[in-house]
């Protein structure tokens, strides 16, 4: 009776799963399979898929657009992931010290964080505009000339930089803060107590009983900001003259613009490995835990 | 607890300087094109027109219908396989339980770049390319609303689905009447990010909507601005107010479940 009973909750068990574990299979598992693979062949979408071995990744290895894409994914990343973490945390750190209206600042910083790829580009494609943007217009009154930010070779990774910056800042301010808001308010009491300043209770308290906290930010921060694309080619096509191609952009180019699946699937790989990588490092670094939040 | 007055002064002066970029975007979408090129903070008129013109331009009305036809059905897709599906992982108990655990888990890592080709082709295979069919399936926010989906059931006591089965009710019963009732607001949470993702997702539709008859709001708007070498954007910037009045609307109701849900499917509770 019981054994009966068990085999018919595992069968209902999966066929509660089934739905779900159909489209997770077809859509994610199946595309992820055909992926490792993919690489290794020659295919232009409307002929057969001709195997080649290594060619696309030694294609991939010595063209020059598949290095500077890959260094202008990690320019953007090192030039992003600082100021997301550490303005994110200080932000939190002001909305949870006993200020009025808490909820609504929390919102105000979210409000550019649910506004679209598209919005936000436009948005500051206009703000960066050379000759009547906000940007320039502001950086006048210091005397400073105007910067043609989206068409400078150096100025126009920095801009969308700012942008992003700008746009997801409010998604790090919502993870410290719902963090900061678990630690112990008698921590901080005992701290008082022993005749310490704010400054002191956020060096020695707040900070490190984040451990966890910065290293899921930085993590999320890394993985997001590798993943960079749609400002970009928004803002600046990837241009001028490919100062801003990001990897992504070179997997799209290739594969969807010029239909070369294969080379553009072992372009995909090697993102794949990176962010396999990051996600590695990730897991070897929270596995390290005390007590924190 | 005393509220510290100059904190919160502090706090006011950087939200308005960190929202003016969001203020400019609503200024100019009501403002003539002689005052945005002459940089003018405070336009001379108030123009409604700009958002006449922009709608009598491409097919932002077509955009619009696309973007809420793919969200509002994408949503309730997910939604409803992410309640059985967290259902079964967060409160039954069964032989490769935990595997299933992991494999979702590991699709929530693999990112749509690394397989947006083979997804594509097999698009293509299905006939799907340019279809609504295309942009709705891969539903590719499924597996981070099921994941936390099933946290969250997974910490309800064990105790209400005992007292209901010694009643007799069924898994199904169970589900329905006490589970999904009591997750409400992670049913929503869920909901209102899965909408919002989808919405705002710009790499998926830009791959398999070939023409601008299949176009989402944040393909389409990109594509008009792009087009066009003197972009006016007095109408461009009508058209991101427009296309951004569901999420902020969506937000301004539900944004408590919006960031807990946010918090929740990160790690941090």
């Amino acid at each position: 009776m019981i054994v009966t009973n068990k085999k018919r909750n595992t069968t209902l068990a999966y066929l509660f799963f089934l739905p779900f574990g159909l489209f997770f299979a077809l859509f994610k598992i199946y595309p992820f399979v055909r992926s490792m693979y993919l690489g290794f062949f020659k295919w232009d979408v409307f002929g057969t898929p001709e195997f080649i071995g290594l060619e696309n990744f030694y294609t991939l290895f010595t063209t020059d657009k598949f290095w500077e894409a890959l260094w202008h994914t990690v320019y953007f990343t090192i030039l992003t992931v600082p100021p997301l973490v550490i303005i994110g945390f200080l932000i939190a750190v002001l909305l949870n010290s006993r200020i009025k209206f808490v909820g609504f600042f929390r919102a105000g910083f979210y409000i550019p964080y649910i506004l679209s790829i598209t919005v936000i580009s436009l948005m500051w494609k206009l703000m960066f505009n050379e000759t009547f943007g906000i940007v320039n217009k502001f950086l006048s009154v210091f005397g400073i000339e105007s910067i043609n930010w989206l068409n400078d070779p150096v100025f126009a990774m920095p801009a969308v930089v700012f942008a992003t910056i700008w746009w997801t800042l409010g998604f790090n301010i919502i993870l410290y803060l719902s963090a900061i808001q678990q630690i112990p308010y008698s921590y901080y009491e005992a701290a008082t107590l022993d005749g310490a300043n704010s400054w002191q209770k956020l060096i020695h308290i707040t900070f490190p009983l984040l451990r966890s906290t910065h290293i899921l930010v930085f993590v999320l921060q890394v993985i997001y900001s590798l993943q960079i694309f749609g400002q970009v080619y928004i803002m600046t096509g990837g241009g001028p003259g490919g100062k801003t191609r990001t990897l992504v952009q070179y997997i799209y180019e290739t594969g969807f613009k010029y239909f070369k699946m294969g080379y553009a699937q072992a372009n995909a790989a090697i993102f794949f490995l990176i962010m396999l990588g990051v996600a590695i490092a990730q897991v070897k670094l929270m596995s390290k835990r005390g007590e924190q939040f | 607890m005393k509220m510290n007055k100059g904190l919160t002064i502090l706090a006011i002066v950087l939200l308005f300087v960190y929202l003016f970029p969001f203020l400019m975007m609503l200024i100019s979408s009501v403002a003539p094109e002689k005052d945005i090129v002459a940089s003018k903070l405070i336009p001379s008129e108030i123009k409604i027109s700009n958002y006449g013109k922009i709608l009598n331009q491409g097919k932002i009305g077509r955009w619009f219908i696309n973007s809420v036809v793919v969200s509002v059905s994408a949503t309730l897709m997910v939604v409803v396989m992410s309640v059985f599906a967290a259902y079964s992982m967060g409160r039954m108990m069964f032989p490769g339980r935990k595997f299933l655990n992991i494999v979702v888990l590991a699709g929530i890592t693999i990112p749509i770049q690394a397989i947006m080709i083979p997804l594509f082709l097999q698009m293509k295979d299905f006939g799907f390319i340019n279809t609504y069919w295309g942009l709705i399936l891969p539903a590719p926010f499924a597996p981070l609303c099921a994941f936390i989906l099933a946290n969250f059931f997974r910490e309800i006591p064990n105790a209400y689905d005992e007292a209901a089965r010694i009643d007799g009710a069924t898994h199904l019963t169970i589900m329905w009447k006490i589970i999904v009732p009591m997750s409400l607001p992670a049913v929503a949470s869920i909901s209102i990010l899965n909408f919002t993702w989808t919405w705002n997702y710009y790499l998926w539709p830009l791959i398999i909507a070939t023409t601008d008859t299949m176009y989402t709001l944040p393909v389409g708007l990109a594509s008009l601005a792009g087009s066009e070498t003197n972009i006016r954007y007095g109408p461009i910037m009508a058209a991101n107010v427009m296309a951004s009045i569901p999420v902020i609307i969506l937000f301004i109701i539900f944004q408590k479940n919006l960031m807990q849900g946010v918090s929740a499917g990160s790690g941090v509770k």
